[in-house]
């Protein structure tokens, strides 16, 4: 599943949003008997795909046209498992790579596209030329990784092609956050023209050749209405085919019946709809006979207990008689953004003890409560609480879950006090500047006053949140001027600074946090010029651990990574990770959405 | 008359004109621009740069705005990156579904608002009249996303009689064919309408009932039903006439809220969403369908008030 840093806001924060993943519990009732074939499950999606050529610019890197693409058109692997991040070889078009220095060698199984051809190397280089010469147009694409970290390409036999990599990695990172974004293309859309034959492109077999050929599927891509009737989409090699498609987006699939992997669907037909509002979606769910999956609107939940052992509502709001319940955790990091480069706090920020005030101002228990309902967990560092997986680290499930800097708002003044902070006016003011252990610190002027504006963009869930921060932090001496705004400007604003960073204008800034590829390494959050870096974080020991991270197979330099990211804070402060909640029809089984939102309605079937 | 229309048309250009382009204008200056809001949080300042430059939107307003201008003179209303449609396409697909929902609204808004009013005004200050007059009250100050939710309770969830969603998808034809599904949404922008329009009736028809022509009428033995249709409601749709013909822009722009609700992606509720990302072009091509739809709408209103008033002269 595609990785998108998704500004996700109210989902981040714990709304029952339409972002789908795991399913790892079912509500009390559930009386599945005998599977049966046939029949169509309708999915209800918050918004709709808009491309069907699944190499995407970043406009389109959204869920749910990925979702709609790998329907169709099989990823060589497969992101999530169950309620594992990890890769599902058994969906993957490809077997386990093996690895031996900085060779990998990618061996197919045996998969067939629907025009009978074969799933070949040569549909895995096409993609990858295409790649190469057109890297910046995907979305996916980051600057120094894949297929920048590829030396060299090439098929080594009819089902086997073989990476040389520019320095050795770990094999779990760069199957999981790498290869996975290879989708073979059949060489049915390996042309120039609507009349050209198959394969006479040459953009399998000749890098020069695939701008032409980009060009030509990217128009064919803008025309929605043959999404269903272009002969060109009609080629997959994925469990489904598309019958039907609206421009509002509403995807009708039949299951394919030349589909040759394991996981044949049972169903006859699978259609997706998007709903214009949560509201909307959910009335059609409690009225029935509409929707068969689909979720529950945070406002809409019923309020749990937290420390109830059930992740799900006490109560069925879309009906026990019609429906059951299933989670929908998502493999994501919700934080908060400190600006380094601020020209009034961006020191204060760069120094660690301020970080960790802040973090103990964060009363996430509450949050997790009271604003998320009990549909959230605390936040403890760089890698998802939720679901549970290898990648947690001992620091961050230390203190009963709340990380090294649970909640405790006279830690926190302590921490500034401490430091040569002294509260006038009720604001934290620095009044020994220096260096030294209990001094303000490096670049912190005497007069600082810890006044700071909180930029966010979000639901009703987060604009709670950040007013129970506000209220908390200001009994620390902390002042919290927050400063809602729409998605659009806050995601215009809160940008890296410009070279002048007296125009550097935001200080705290939220825009929901981001979500993962499997495996959640810091590269594009930490290291200095990464996509998601945009506060200036520049930490030389944390940049070597995050490389490390990547390179070294050992599950300890993770770990290290982890472990050292959680306790310093780099640029960021926790937030609660929410939760959401999907109904599914009480005769659909099957159902079982991973974190990293893989759709896999092959897996469903109707019940009697 | 004819001298008056060219007039008008003339007068309808420029306004069209000039709104289009403080849209145009008040887009640009929205905070947040357009590259960001489409290509997200990951992109790179130079992936900004190279989407504003393939845009064109790091060129200056005049220029912007005259490319803009000469594109929609050669039929091209724009692209939607966000959405992966040209503009043209998108309203051509949006604007039926609007129109559809919108003139049915109207339709049983009118059928019911007219003798509501008529009945008001001939049984004015009884029981009856304070009881419309109440309701009335109640569904024009009712917020419509307020009276859509309370009959998806009732008469979807509850009762289970009509569907909770609009008709989801085809043609006019097939959105038609799918009646139960278009009760609800039609009832919701209906009873707001009807609480307007039997007001405007009920008023009208007073004052034509206290006029001597009808005086004169019934003393020359006419009937009351026949002073009431042949004379009093022709003179009493008059401002109903005017409130239709500035109806028009609605039933283009749609109802966003009511397309919300019952998830029917309308012009409107299109409009609002793509607004929020800053998808210039939809934004732009909608407003201008609107504007276009609001002066003629204008204009029909004048010709009918002349029609229905032969004692209006438009020289």
């Amino acid at each position: 599943m595609a990785r998108t840093r998704l500004a996700l806001g109210a989902a981040a924060l714990g709304a029952a949003t339409l972002v789908a993943a795991c399913g790892v519990s079912t509500s009390s009732g559930d009386t599945a008997t005998t599977a049966t074939t046939g029949g169509t499950a309708v999915w209800a999606e918050n918004s709709a795909p808009t491309a069907i050529f699944p190499f995407v610019d970043a406009t389109a890197l959204v869920n749910t046209t990925v979702q709609f693409q790998y329907l169709m058109y099989r990823p060589l692997y497969w992101q999530g498992s169950g309620s594992s991040p990890d890769v599902d070889y058994t969906k993957s078009l490809a077997q386990k790579p093996v690895y031996t220095g900085n060779q990998v060698v990618v061996n197919l199984k045996d998969y067939s596209w629907s025009n009978g051809e074969k799933v070949s190397a040569t549909d895995v280089m096409f993609f990858m030329n295409m790649l190469l010469v057109e890297k910046t147009k995907y979305g996916q694409y980051v600057t120094g990784e894949f297929p920048d970290n590829v030396t060299s390409v090439r098929a080594t036999g009819p089902e086997q092609v073989t990476f040389t990599l520019n320095k050795p990695y770990s094999p779990n990172w760069f199957t999981s956050n790498q290869l996975y974004q290879i989708t073979p293309f059949p060489e049915a859309w390996d042309k120039t023209s609507d009349s050209a034959s198959s394969g006479s492109g040459g953009c399998a077999t000749d890098k020069s050749k695939c701008d032409a050929v980009y060009n030509y599927l990217k128009d064919k891509n803008k025309k929605v209405s043959g999404y269903a009737t272009d002969a060109l989409w009609q080629v997959v090699d994925g469990p489904w085919q598309l019958k039907s498609f609206t421009s509002e987006g509403v995807a009708d699939f039949v299951r394919n019946p030349k589909y040759s992997g394991p996981d044949k669907a049972k169903l006859d037909g699978f259609n997706e709809v998007p709903f214009t509002s949560q509201e909307a979606e959910f009335n059609a769910l409690k009225a029935g006979g509409t929707i068969n999956v689909g979720p529950i609107p945070a406002s809409s939940e019923p309020k749990r207990d937290p420390n109830s052992s059930s992740l799900l509502p006490p109560t069925n709001p879309a009906g026990a008689d019609k429906y059951n319940l299933i989670t929908d955790q998502v493999w994501a990091w919700t934080y908060g953004l400190l600006n380094y480069g601020n020209p009034t706090l961006g020191a204060t920020y760069k120094q660690l003890y301020v970080r960790q005030a802040l973090q103990e101002t964060i009363d996430q228990v509450t949050d997790s409560a009271v604003a998320d309902r009990g549909y959230a967990v605390p936040g403890t560092g760089p890698v998802p609480n939720q679901p549970a997986t290898q990648y947690l680290a001992d620091v961050q499930k230390s203190n009963n879950g709340q990380g090294p800097y649970p909640f405790n708002v006279s830690k926190a003044k302590s921490r500034l006090t401490d430091h040569g902070w002294t509260e006038q006016g009720g604001v934290m003011t620095c009044t020994r500047p220096g260096s030294g252990a209990d001094q303000c610190g490096d670049g912190v002027n005497a007069g600082t006053r810890l006044s700071m504006s909180m930029e966010y963009s979000g639901s009703t869930t987060t604009s709670e949140v950040m007013q129970q921060w506000k209220a908390d932090a200001s009994k620390a001496g902390i002042e919290i001027n927050l400063d809602p705004q729409p998605i659009s400007t806050a995601l215009t604003d809160l940008t890296s600074c410009p070279a002048v960073a007296s125009s550097c204008k935001w200080q705290l800034g939220f825009l929901g946090g981001g979500t993962f590829n499997s495996v959640p390494t810091g590269d594009q959050f930490f290291i200095p010029g990464s996509s998601e870096n945009i506060n200036g974080i520049n930490d030389p020991q944390l940049t070597t651990l995050v490389q490390n991270s990547l390179t070294d197979s050992a599950s300890t330099a993770f770990l290290e990574y982890e472990t050292y990211a959680a306790t310093q804070l780099p640029g960021t402060v926790n937030l609660p990770g929410g939760y959401g909640i999907y109904a599914v029809s009480k005769n659909l089984g099957g159902v079982s959405i991973n974190p990293l939102q893989s759709l896999s309605p092959e897996d469903w079937y109707f019940t009697k | 008359m004819t001298g008056y229309l060219i007039r008008r048309i003339l007068q309808s250009v420029l306004v069209v004109v000039l709104a289009s382009f403080v849209t145009f204008l008040l887009t640009d200056l929205l905070p947040g621009g357009p590259a960001r809001a489409i290509l997200g949080p990951r992109a790179t300042e130079q992936q900004i740069q190279e989407f504003s430059h393939a845009n064109g939107y790091d060129r200056p307003i005049p220029v912007q705005y005259g490319i803009w201008i000469n594109n929609i003179l050669h039929g091209d209303l724009g692209y939607s990156v966000k959405l992966n449609q040209s503009v043209g396409a998108l309203i051509a697909d949006r604007l039926p579904k609007t129109m559809v929902l919108m003139v049915i609204s109207i339709a049983v808004a009118l059928v019911v608002a007219v003798p509501l009013g008529i009945y008001q005004a001939r049984r004015r200050d009884t029981l009856g009249d304070y009881a419309v007059t109440s309701l009335s009250f109640l569904l024009y100050a009712m917020p419509g996303f307020l009276v859509a939710l309370l009959l998806v309770l009732v008469f979807s969830t509850g009762l289970g009689w009509f569907s909770p969603t609009a008709p989801q998808t085809g043609d006019v034809g097939q959105i038609l064919a799918q009646g139960n599904a278009l009760v609800l949404p039609v009832a919701t922008l209906a009873l707001i309408t009807i609480a307007t329009f039997s007001r405007y009736v009920r008023s009208s028809v007073m004052e034509n009932l206290t006029q001597e022509y009808v005086r004169t009428a019934l003393a020359n033995g006419a009937g009351d039903g026949r002073v009431m249709v042949v004379h009093v409601l022709r003179n009493a749709m008059i401002p109903i006439a005017t409130l239709l013909g500035l109806s028009l822009p609605s039933l283009v722009a749609g109802a966003a809220i009511t397309e919300s609700v019952f998830n029917y992606p309308g012009m409107g509720y299109t409009f609002i969403g793509e607004a929020e990302v800053r998808d210039y072009p939809v934004v732009l091509g909608i407003a201008l369908v609107v504007s276009v739809a609001t002066v003629v709408g204008s204009l029909l209103a004048d010709i009918a008030y002349a029609t229905l008033d032969p004692r209006v002269k438009y020289g």
